[in-house]
């Protein structure tokens, strides 16, 4: 008599914590859990019949349906090229300023942050396809016109850096400034660097205090004039995504919090 | 018309359906009351009450059931054909956990189903719900296998020519007894003892044919809904 009740009472209360979940997937492991209650209280109420549907549909079944569901909607895809610094991956974690406004946002709509690194000229490319939510990765050029840009969370500027031999003085006016670019994974760049490739590239700040580190003596480092910081960069179709984001980051800095983050990852 | 197949068999069922429901007025009138619960065990030789009545007094209802089943299979699989398919399908990041533990819960689950189906009429159970166990246990195999794969072994033997059919074959339990002399939709093949396997023939047969029907479905709502919407 009194599991029966306790059973019964327990039905409104998973349904209620279920119901106010952020997160798609705790709230669909919810769902299962009610079923399953339900099942004994089936059980408990002598229509094992209907437990045994129940248990099999309710439970099993239909969970499953609204996870392949939530596969496809319940997260939020970010594509990027690692940065130290600004996101980057430790033991499996994204570290970084970027990967810690990504997480705080992410977890605001109640979405599951999924990063896939990709080689920066790449970012674009699969953001115009609509195959990723938002490109990341510190992002300071201009994009495609179709890709939709986040306010700017850090400034940044341009550094080119070519080997003493082929230094041009007049690198400013060349319409190399006007991108950032390098070959591959950021990783690539670094090894390429360290092996003393002849090769030409133009970093962001946060790449180039990661270059920094290793030996440039041989290496030109030009500074470039650029008008821009980092952001990120929405899909064509989601603008709305954007603006949320933006919203997201202006909350941050009035907040405070921005600030905090930048210093603890940059200091 | 990509299916002549198919188009003939769904003129043939709507014709048989609306032929049942308009033209025959001798529809069993068993009103079922708590004090026949007895004597329903022993006319349809069915222990389990709820299978007696639904498989038995009740066929009427249940054989519409499993229409709108169907009908649900067919819309789901229709509108979703239409839709591109995702390329990712066949890919499968799951863990060795899974893959080793579904090697040994895939014939227990599908045992389970089986049981819940050939033993509907005596214990709780019944064809609905055994048929949803063993998809449930295929799709744990697509987890662990991939899509591709356990598609291809089942369209190999033919599951989909059978989704066709079954419904047919369950209307035509239905229609069987008129041909015995029986009213529509009455058991019609011998009762035996109740309480065992073979103590009520023509629920376990329809209890098989749900079965096999709910299991094929279920697979094939499942398959368009992670081809088509999805990634597993």
């Amino acid at each position: 008599m009194i599991s029966r009740a306790v059973l019964l009472v327990l039905l409104p209360i998973i349904a209620g914590i279920s119901l106010f979940q952020r997160r798609r997937l705790t709230a669909v492991i919810g769902m299962g859990l009610f079923s399953l209650v339900l099942t004994a209280n089936y059980l408990l109420h002598s229509a094992p019949d209907v437990a045994v549907t129940e248990a099999a549909i309710g439970a099993a079944l239909v969970t499953v349906i609204y996870m392949l569901a939530i596969r496809r909607t319940g997260r939020l895809l970010v594509v990027a090229d690692e940065v130290p610094g600004l996101l980057a991956f430790e033991a499996d974690q994204p570290v970084g300023v970027e990967a810690e406004i990504l997480g705080g946002f992410a977890r605001r709509l109640g979405l599951d942050l999924s990063i896939q690194i990709v080689p920066y000229q790449d970012v674009e490319i699969v953001l115009l396809r609509g195959d990723a939510d938002l490109g990341a990765g510190g992002l300071s050029a201009t994009f495609d016109a179709r890709l939709h840009r986040s306010r700017e969370h850090l400034p940044t500027a341009w550094v080119h850096l070519c080997p003493e031999e082929r230094f041009d003085p007049h690198l400013g006016d060349s319409p190399i400034a006007e991108r950032c670019d390098y070959p591959g994974y950021f990783s690539d760049l670094v090894e390429a660097i360290q092996r003393n490739d002849r090769l030409e590239a133009t970093l962001d700040m946060a790449r180039f205090l990661a270059v920094s580190r290793i030996d440039l003596s041989g290496w030109r480092v030009t500074r470039l004039p650029s008008p821009q910081g980092y952001a990120f960069v929405a899909a064509s179709r989601r603008k709305h995504l954007r603006d949320q984001l933006t919203d997201y980051i202006d909350e941050l800095e009035r907040s405070g919090a921005l600030d905090d983050i930048i210093r603890r990852h940059l200091a | 018309m990509r299916h002549p197949a198919r188009t003939i068999l769904a003129i043939a069922l709507s014709l048989l359906v609306c032929g049942i429901v308009v033209f025959d007025l001798t529809i069993p009138d068993h009103p079922v009351r708590p004090d026949d619960a007895s004597l329903l065990a022993t006319t349809t030789g069915a222990s389990n009450l709820v299978s007696a009545v639904y498989l038995g007094a009740r066929l009427y209802d249940t054989l519409f059931e499993v229409l709108v089943f169907t009908v649900a299979v067919i819309g789901v699989c229709f509108y979703l054909s239409e839709r591109p398919s995702t390329a990712r399908a066949t890919s499968i990041p799951e863990s060795h956990v899974l893959q080793a533990s579904a090697q040994i819960l895939f014939p227990l689950i599908l045992l389970l189903g089986l049981y819940l189906t050939l033993f509907g009429h005596i214990s709780p159970g019944g064809g609905f719900s055994g048929g949803v166990v063993a998809a449930s246990g295929l799709l744990l195999c697509v987890m662990s296998i991939g899509l591709d794969t356990v598609y291809r072994r089942l369209t190999g033997a033919g599951i989909e020519r059978l989704e066709w059919a079954l419904p047919m074959m369950i209307v035509a339990v239905c229609v069987l007894p008129m041909i015995f002399g029986r009213p529509l939709l009455s058991n019609f093949l011998p009762v035996g003892r109740a309480g065992h396997v073979f103590g009520s023939p023509s629920i376990l047969l329809l209890n098989i044919l749900i079965g096999l029907k709910v299991l094929i479905g279920s697979w094939m709502v499942l398959h368009a809904f992670i081809r088509h919407r999805g990634e597993i």
